[in-house]
């Protein structure tokens, strides 16, 4: 009867391991990839001039670095099952201040560190609503939010600060190995994202919490400290990108903030899509930023309105979260056949 | 006596029902009349087919083919939920499906229909609600939100929306599935009186339940499955407790291999006084390499014991003594620190990490041996979990396969796979085989028996003596939070007394819940 049994099953694994274990450069796995090529093809025809050039290429690997990075430091949260709704605000408060700050004379070493000092105190607080009152992490971080806007606008009274240190300017706008230093920062800290996710038990703990965190307690696993760190990092690291980006644009906006929220979740979203099904994961991510980026630039280039970058996160946005569900759907159903409807 | 009601109509009539699931034959060509006017009693152990059959039944599953249903005379195909409904097949579940905010109105609406789409009219809604409610004896406020509604009063109201045709010509067919698990003495005898009451009218009613003594007071025949056959089919005034008993449990003792094991003198677990929310000063001790029972009705502390002894509850006093260390205050993590490792029951809410593959899902348990940053995820893991799943005997052995593909009992042992990897000295499992199948039972019983062999201390909660006097050296019964019995052996009538002790008190004396 076991040997049944066993051959049946496994009958029935190889049957349904195959739309799980695809080739590792299919369309299932990186179809952003192949879409993100077809983009390019239909811009090259179309715009060949303006959107087929090394200006091109460069400035939207440089624009959207901070993007991608804000979205990879988001991935921590996300896998743990929490939101993090505060990182935009937390981006345009961080880009005021560290302007605020150094055109006032500080230093910029000062002014960067009080500038993490702030992330820090800020992901303390998301995560003790979250984690120690139990507040949940959509509604917290979105109050923590308002928060952090109403104290940009207390700050800079809605102008722009200029006036910044030459040399600030520099650690955010030049350019290495014919990239913009954004890149860089970019590459190194998805590396190190990217183990600490994949390759370290922390990681993998995020993901055991994230996806039963009543199991994972009962399993042994420590779960406060975790989700703490988590909101802590995604806060720092969207503190960090307030700072780059200032240095980037060489004045303090007040508003530059909240155009990084819908990117950076639209991309992690979408990348949840990508080469790992249903699961957060950082090259996915990278792939989402950049797809949804050329998709953008085309437009902008071909002459199309200002308004269709935000017309086409959100539109990405609602495919990718579509996607994911259209994903986790086919193997339930592969696995119970529920007869009910559809096969009538 | 019944000639005369055995020639009632027949208001339900299934020949040859079968469901297989993965080679596992589950339900085996079962026929089933039901009779308008009559209570049929379904009995069986856990795994005998009963939840089978009734999901076939309500078109949750669809069954093998051969199977012919009619209802009234009208055969219609099983497999969809909308024909059974339109069939007037109704079902109520053990947790009612009743939505505890909205009042007896808004529930019973919500299946019937309101009168008019565009314009509730609250008084219309209420009188019709309150007519549904007389007709199964129930007198409750229907707008008060059903939450605060005493237990049985919900369960009126949940029969009440199953049998909102019943003035229709056809007959109504109700499935009660364990009606009365949350209701005290007093308020089974209300349900029964409206049971009674419902068949009057030529209702046909399947009782579903394993309290063998209510399904012989309310029923008029019983139907006895066990390992998915339909056993027996009685008239329940043929049949007595020890008679109906017999006919489940078949006496067929498993061929398990008891492997030798070699029990130390002395204990290896002490606990003192040991109190939690539902424990009242539990004190017991088990030896190395003893697979010790923990039995008990639901509530009797039973249910709370595995969670307390692994760090998953709260110690409101007491302390355990393990290998000569007092231990006086536990968290999950520590637990395991110390050796005690917990197998939580419910595997979905409380085992396995739907999102992630098996190997996650086992190597979850001492991912760090060198610390939070450590390198994992390479060939080295993915080895040792299929180790792991070889050991506990998963089938398919595919470390990166989805957690959510495998087999229930497949699940389970990969759950237990986890708890063994941490090497404990002292294993609790809480319900560790249920609704796993025959072949999977069997296989997670012959793994506590070999790690008892190998001197892990194996204790195991469960509301099923059967399961229990399986593998177990020794059971201790709990009731109202304290142990009561502590029984050797696994003797046959080891069940008997375990059934005993557990329930001697009467129920009158229970509590009800609010």
């Amino acid at each position: 009867m076991s040997t049944v049994e066993h051959a049946s099953e496994a009958t029935e694994s190889r049957r349904e391991a195959q739309p799980r274990q695809p080739w590792p450069l299919g369309f299932s796995r990186i179809g952003g990839v192949y879409i993100g090529l077809i983009l390019v093809g239909i811009y090259a025809f179309w715009i060949p001039d303006t959107f087929f050039t090394h200006a091109t290429l460069v400035d939207v690997l440089g624009s959207q670095a901070l993007t991608a990075i804000l979205t990879i430091g988001l991935l921590l949260p996300l896998a743990a099952g929490l939101y993090d709704l505060s990182i935009g605000a937390m981006v345009g408060f961080s880009a005021i201040l560290m302007a605020q700050w150094t055109s006032g004379g500080m230093s910029i070493e000062l002014a960067f560190a009080l500038v993490l000092l702030i992330g820090l105190v800020v992901g303390l607080v998301n995560a003790f609503f979250v984690v120690v009152v139990g507040i949940n992490s959509f509604i917290a971080t979105l109050a923590m939010s308002s928060l952090l806007i109403a104290a940009n606008t207390a700050v800079s009274n809605n102008e722009l600060i200029v006036g910044l240190p030459s040399t600030l300017t520099k650690i955010g706008s030049s350019n290495v190995l014919g990239l913009p230093i954004t890149v860089w920062y970019l590459v190194a800290f998805a590396v190190v994202m990217w183990w600490v996710l994949e390759h370290t038990p922390f990681g993998r703990y995020l993901f055991a919490i994230g996806s039963n965190k009543e199991a994972a307690k009962l399993a042994g696993v420590r779960t406060t400290g975790k989700l703490f760190v988590s909101l802590v990092v995604s806060a720092m690291v969207a503190a960090v990108v307030g700072a780059i980006l200032t240095a980037k644009l060489g004045a303090g906006s007040p508003e530059v903030g909240s155009s990084y929220l819908l990117p950076a979740y639209a991309a992690a979203f979408l990348g949840a899509t990508q080469v790992k099904a249903n699961r957060f994961n950082v090259i996915g991510a990278l792939i989402a930023v950049y797809v949804l980026a050329i998709g953008v630039k085309g437009l902008q280039l071909g002459g199309a309105a200002s308004w269709v970058s935000e017309l086409f996160n959100g539109v990405a946005l609602l495919l990718a979260v579509s996607l994911a569900r259209l994903q986790g759907l086919r193997t339930k159903v592969q696995w119970r056949r529920f007869a009910r409807g559809k096969e009538k | 006596m019944g000639s005369v009601e055995m020639d009632a109509p027949v208001a339900l009539r299934a020949t040859g029902l079968s469901k297989t699931f993965t080679g596992q034959k589950a339900l085996d060509d079962v026929d089933l009349t039901l009779r308008a006017g009559r209570v049929c009693g379904l009995v069986g152990q856990n795994g005998s087919g009963k939840s089978t059959l009734i999901k076939l039944l309500a078109g949750y599953h669809r069954p093998d083919p051969g199977a012919h249903v009619e209802v009234a005379g009208r055969s219609f195909d099983l497999g969809s939920s909308a024909a059974a409904e339109e069939m007037n097949l109704r079902f109520v579940h053990q947790d009612l499906a009743l939505i505890g905010d909205l009042d007896t109105i808004d529930n019973l609406a919500l299946q019937r229909g309101f009168h008019s789409r565009w314009w509730i009219a609250n008084r219309r809604e209420a009188a019709t609600a309150h007519r549904l409610l007389e007709a199964v004896g129930c007198e409750a406020d229907v707008r008060l939100p059903v939450s605060r509604l005493s237990a049985v009063d919900r369960t009126l109201v949940a029969v009440a929306r199953a049998l909102r045709d019943i003035e229709d010509e056809r007959p109504t067919v109700l499935v009660l599935d364990e009606p009365t698990e949350a209701l005290t003495k007093v308020e089974v005898e209300r349900l029964f009186a409206s049971i009674r009451r419902v068949t009057a009218l030529g209702t046909a009613v399947l009782y579903v339940s394993h309290r063998l003594d209510e399904v012989l007071e309310v029923s008029d025949d019983i139907v006895v499955l066990r390992d998915g056959r339909l056993v027996a089919t009685r008239e329940a005034d043929e049949l007595d407790g020890s008679s109906l008993l017999r006919l489940i449990v078949g006496r067929e003792v498993e061929q398990l291999e008891d492997t030798h094991r070699p029990k130390s003198g002395g204990s290896l677990l002490t606990v003192h006084g040991l109190s939690g929310a539902s424990c009242v000063d539990v004190s017991f001790s088990a030896q190395r390499g003893e697979i010790l029972g923990i039995a008990g009705l639901d509530g009797s502390g039973r249910d709370e014991l595995p969670y307390l002894l692994g760090g998953a509850a709260r110690w409101q006093g007491g302390s355990i003594e393990l290998e000569g260390r007092a231990i006086t205050r536990m968290t999950t993590p520590t637990a395991a620190e110390h050796g005690i490792v917990l197998v939580p029951g419910d595997r979905l809410r409380n085992g396995i990490l739907p999102a992630l593959s098996a190997q996650e899902n086992v190597t979850l348990s001492r991912l760090d041996p060198v610390g939070p940053l450590a390198w994992i995820g390479g060939r080295r893991e993915r080895r040792d979990a299929a180790d792991w799943l070889g050991t506990t005997g998963v089938v398919p052995n595919e470390p990166e396969r989805a957690i959510e593909l495998f087999s229930g009992g497949n699940q389970q042992k990969v759950v237990i796979a986890r708890a063994l990897r941490r090497a404990p000295t002292v294993l609790i499992l809480d319900e560790p085989v249920q609704g796993v199948d025959a072949g999977a039972r069997a296989a997670i019983f012959q793994l506590l028996l070999d790690a008892a062999a190998d001197g892990m201390t194996v204790l195991i909660a469960s509301t099923e003596p059967e399961d229990l006097i399986t593998v177990c050296d020794r059971t201790v019964v709990m009731r109202e939070g304290r142990v009561v019995a502590d029984l050797e052996g696994s003797a046959a009538n080891t069940i008997d007394r375990i059934v005993e002790s557990s329930i001697s008190v009467s129920r009158d004396q229970k509590e009800p819940v609010e």
